[in-house]
């Protein structure tokens, strides 16, 4: 268990604004750059994000992580966001307060994290129980040692209380559904609905900035004096020009 | 930051390719004949690459070649915007980026003993001249072969000097929509080929490529004339960018065209709102 003073100054029982995807993924990436004068010769640089940590991550930013993950590291792999992803530890927290906008049970998702993080915080009196949940989060229990002591069966029972508690206000505030029954319901909306929700739309594309799973991407050739970079920026699918049909 | 080695692992580094020769098909239509710098390339009939114009950019082109041919392999290009007009300006000896090949291709393996129905319409013939390339090559695993080809005008028709060849191994029926004096073929759009040449649905595996208005109603047509819509295989295009599955531009309904196509049966699209 760690205790509280640590923590409060870092603020995590905040959410942060934007996505993790930012970190990963982010709005504007260089892919390679290249000379065009005589031979052709193609320079690459891959980020990678060493001694990184992401605190305070919640259940469902987690699990948009994972999401991108299986688009974006199924083979062949993203290589920019790869070498991103994989040197990053995560902490994630259990959530206390999740906010009237808040969703995840909705989504079959639990307020607390169940997997995807290498250590998981959930507040109780006094301090904060720690949970590794990969041998990176292992190791860092070890190193925490001196910090932390063990875990009494009291507060084990008042961290299950408490996820019990936020789960059961979140699930009175939406009727849980199933995801099939979800596609089942959205499958049944007539075209008019969509076209009303299309209609609010000003394609400011606002959205993708807070969108923690949206991944599209454009490409384009950039230069600077005789050097070329081939650069990705975030796509907006709402953009009227997103599917437009080859004419390159 | 650690730099990686050119292309290690990376799919979206191109390899670098040389322009062996170029061929004027049409006024607006030309084929570029690669060779990868390094090493030999395999793709299979209906495989897509992603051509690097240094200095422009990058955009997807069906292979057209035979696939038989590991050494040199061909795309044919239509000038329709940025980039097409950039390699239409590249000359023998320069060089591109080559990514690829990506996606599905036409199922060779599912017409032996088969008859086999191509249709292709305008530079959708490209990816289909692959295929008959292929058929060809080894002639005696299949059955009837019948090619159909529309054009908007003569002058438009690509592969001038190839039908004749194609002819002495597979039945070839030339339309265009538009003729001239010169012409003394059919007339009329595609699909109105199938009113003079009979067509049995029957053990007969049909291959569609054209703009996509033209890959509806042959469909249609197809269907009609009773070709199950599993043994329709069509060639779509979106635009392709990454052409791995990521960056989500060639997405219809619950496939990615790159990954998932670009040849597809009809039964695989057939639910997807317009699909073409």
């Amino acid at each position: 268990m760690l205790t509280e003073d640590m923590l409060d100054e870092v603020g995590i029982e905040r959410r942060a604004g934007p996505p993790p995807k930012f970190l990963f993924l982010p709005p504007r990436e260089k892919m390679f750059e290249y000379f065009l004068r005589g031979d052709v010769e193609i320079k690459v640089s891959l980020e990678e994000l060493e001694g990184v940590l992401l605190l305070g991550l919640r259940a469902c930013d987690l699990k948009a992580l994972e999401m991108l993950d299986k688009v974006l590291l199924e083979e062949p792999a993203d290589a920019y966001y790869k070498a991103k992803r994989e040197n990053v530890t995560i902490i994630s927290l259990d959530c206390a307060e999740p906010s009237d906008s808040c969703f995840c049970v909705a989504l079959g998702l639990k307020p607390y994290a169940e997997g995807g993080f290498d250590l998981n915080m959930s507040r109780v009196d006094g301090g904060y129980l720690l949970e590794a949940g990969s041998e990176r989060g292992r190791e860092l229990l070890t190193l925490l040692e001196e910090f932390t002591e063990d875990a009494s069966s009291s507060q084990l029972e008042e961290r299950q209380k408490k996820r019990e508690d936020v789960t059961k206000r979140l699930e009175e505030k939406y009727v849980v559904k199933s995801a099939a029954k979800i596609k089942e319901d959205v499958s049944l909306l007539e075209d008019e609905y969509f076209e009303g929700l299309a209609g609010m739309c000003v394609e400011c594309f606002g959205c993708i900035y807070s969108c923690p799973t949206c991944y599209c991407f454009y490409v384009f050739e950039e230069p600077e004096d005789e050097t070329w970079r081939r650069v990705r920026i975030w796509d907006p699918c709402l953009s009227e020009a997103f599917q437009r049909v080859a004419a390159v | 930051m650690a730099v990686a080695a050119v292309g290690g692992g990376n799919p979206y580094i191109p390899k670098l390719a040389e322009i062996l020769k170029v061929k004027e098909e049409s006024p607006d239509v030309k084929t570029f004949t690669f060779k990868l710098k390094n090493g030999e390339f395999n793709f299979k009939a209906g495989q897509f690459v992603e051509v690097s114009v240094f200095g422009m950019g990058e955009a997807p082109f069906t292979l057209s070649s035979s696939p038989f041919d590991t050494e040199k392999f061909e795309v044919s290009i239509m000038r329709v915007g940025s980039v097409t007009a950039a390699i239409h300006q590249k000359k023998e000896g320069d060089i591109v980026g080559i990514r690829g090949p990506y996606g599905t291709h036409f199922p060779l393996e599912k017409c032996e003993g088969k008859n086999i129905t191509i249709v292709g319409g305008g530079i959708g013939i490209a990816p289909l001249r692959s295929l008959i390339y292929a058929l060809i090559h080894e002639r005696e695993k299949y059955n009837n072969i019948k090619v159909l080809y529309g054009a908007r005008e003569p002058r438009l028709i690509v592969y001038k000097d190839l039908w004749d060849e194609f002819k002495k191994h597979v039945e070839v029926y030339l339309t265009v929509d538009f003729a001239d004096e010169t012409w003394k073929g059919h007339v009329g759009v595609v699909t109105s080929l199938f009113d003079v040449v009979k067509v049995d649905p029957k053990d007969n595996m049909a291959f569609v490529c054209g703009p996509p208005i033209m890959i509806k109603f042959v469909t249609q047509k197809l269907l009609e004339l009773g070709f199950a819509p599993e043994n329709i295989h069509l060639s779509l295009e979106r635009m392709m960018k990454c052409g791995i599955g990521k960056c989500g531009h060639c997405n219809i309904g619950k496939y990615y065209v790159c990954r998932d196509g670009a040849v597809f049966t009809y039964d695989m699209i057939k639910d997807i709102p317009n699909p073409f």
